[in-house]
């Protein structure tokens, strides 16, 4: 699985690092980070739980 | 009925009472008895179709991230029952982002989202700065004394939407009129009547305004969030005339009062703890998780509603289908089990799991101009601080949705 956030689309809300802290983080300089690009297929069901609920939609899973 | 069961039913029932929210600590005390005995509550208040109000961080975050089973519509806000069946037998008079679901909602949400994403944002910086240093000066020109939340707090957030829209300064008291008395319909101070054709004139004088303003941003755009509505298109045609006009409200009602209430709420707070005031004034780098703090600890925003499509199970119980919530933002905000000490104000906090934006494909438009322009101000008005004291009683507005303080008096001197 790999995740692409589109940077130009996400609004640092932070919504996606509370529901998968593993993958997603919001440091304090008030960017969103992607600690993993392809993480393990066991945190799937949480990156797609945190792509839907993307409020601007900046989160695609690849394949 | 035994004692308990009588107190949490009365602090369900407050939820539908306006004033309940003027009695602030009072408000906040219920709401931790609801978490603790009965988060998943029934409230069957009078006048109102029955509703779960839920208390629990936890559970506010569960729903909102289930919109698929949860809509907004066809009950987003509370409403008497009055009003929930002129709305069922007459529609709404007004379709914003807040009464749509997917599809919908993400194609509509996509007109004005560029504007509000941070890089666009800092374009606003020079303007901001400039109406923050305004809004002190004129502290600095009523000489040592006003009231804060009149006289500064409601003002400036307003000044920046007419910014934002690109409106004229001059429009300014009307705006101030019309939102005021669309979200202080509750409250006696504000309102200008309290029925439905009360409401509707105000909506409807709304309705003149911003289609005269639509016209002329159609034939002539600016480089404005106005012309940005005026101009935006929905499945590759223009916005329709309710939703156009819907949309504007909704920017220029849902940017303003919110936004003066975390500014008033975090002046009283800051007031009312004067060594985080002291805090912050030693080390200015505290601003952001500060301006975080006020969000959380004024909510200025009472709830959302949701409805269930199929039967939910929520801590054992089951929403069932057709069935609405409540979430209760302030609530979400003072949990126990999500905040250490949550009833301290503490302008270091971190992490603040605060839900006062929402959550998920909702989550607030505005979250990170409000934050912008929260920091603005206190980045102006703190540093000038010498002194500065409450003055007298403040209160705040009776609402069931949207408010903070309507008086601050405040006495001080600043540099
Ligand atoms: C401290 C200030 C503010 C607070 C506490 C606040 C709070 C909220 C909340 C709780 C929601 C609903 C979220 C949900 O259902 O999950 C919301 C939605 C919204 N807010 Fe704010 N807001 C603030 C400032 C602003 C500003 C400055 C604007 C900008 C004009 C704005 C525009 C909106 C819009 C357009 C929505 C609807 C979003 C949607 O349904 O997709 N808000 N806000
Ligand atoms: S939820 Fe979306 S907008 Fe929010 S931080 Fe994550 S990617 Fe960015």
């Amino acid at each position: 699985m790999k995740v692409v956030v589109d940077f130009d689309l996400c609004a640092s809300t932070g919504g996606c690092a509370r529901i998968c802290p593993e993958v997603f983080e919001v440091r304090t300089d008030g960017y969103l980070y992607v600690l993993q690009d392809n993480p393990d297929d066991e945190l799937r069901d949480k990156v797609v739980e945190a792509a839907e609920n993307c409020p601007t939609g900046a989160i695609t899973i690849e394949d | 009925m035994s004692d308990l069961q009588a107190q949490l039913e009365e602090a369900g029932n407050m939820i539908t009472v306006p004033a309940s929210w003027g009695t602030f600590d009072e408000f906040h005390a219920k709401l931790a008895l609801l978490r603790k005995h009965d988060p998943v509550h029934l409230v069957n208040a009078p006048d109102h179709y029955p509703f779960w109000l839920l208390t629990k961080n936890a559970d506010i975050f569960e729903i909102e991230a289930k919109s698929n089973i949860f809509l907004n519509e066809p009950r987003p806000i509370l409403a008497n029952v009055e009003a929930d069946d002129h709305t069922r037998n007459n529609g709404n008079m007004l379709r914003t982002l807040i009464h749509m679901d997917e599809p919908d909602h993400a194609e509509y949400r996509k007109v004005a989202a560029d504007w509000f994403l941070p890089k666009n944002l800092a374009r606003l910086d020079a303007r901001m700065s400039e109406l923050a240093k305004q809004s002190v000066d004129k502290m600095s020109d009523l000489g040592g004394k006003c009231d804060f939340s009149r006289d500064i707090a409601l003002q400036y957030p307003l000044q920046v939407i007419l910014a934002i829209l690109g409106l004229p300064e001059t429009d300014y008291q009307r705006m101030l009129m019309l939102t005021q008395e669309m979200f202080g319909n509750a409250d006696p101070d504000l309102q200008r009547g309290t029925t439905i054709e009360d409401l509707t004139q105000v909506i409807n004088d709304f309705f003149i305004y911003f289609s005269e303003l639509s016209a002329s941003r159609k034939s002539t755009p600016t480089h404005d969030l106005a012309s940005t509505i005026a101009n935006g298109e929905v499945y590759d045609k223009p916005l329709g005339d309710v939703e156009m006009i819907s949309y504007y409200i909704i920017t220029a009602t849902a940017g303003h009062d919110t936004t003066s209430a975390a500014i008033a709420g975090g002046m009283l707070s800051l007031l009312q703890n004067p060594d985080q005031l002291k805090r912050l004034q030693d080390d200015m780098s505290l601003l952001p998780t500060a301006v975080d703090e006020m969000i959380r600890w004024v909510s200025p925003v009472t709830h959302f509603m949701r409805t269930a499509t199929e039967d939910y199970t929520i801590r054992n119980t089951t929403i069932k289908a057709g069935e609405s919530v409540l979430l209760s933002y302030p609530s979400g905000n003072r949990d126990e089990d999500t905040f250490t000490d949550p009833f301290k104000f503490d302008v270091g906090r971190t992490p603040n799991r605060h839900l006062a934006f929402g959550f998920g494909i909702h989550y607030c438009l505005g979250a990170m101009l409000a934050r912008m322009e929260m920091r603005t101000f206190f980045n102006e008005l703190i540093p000038r601080i010498k002194t500065m004291e409450l003055a007298g009683d403040y209160a705040h507005i009776h609402t069931t949705f949207v408010g903070g303080l309507k008086r601050l008096p405040v006495t001080y001197s600043l540099k």
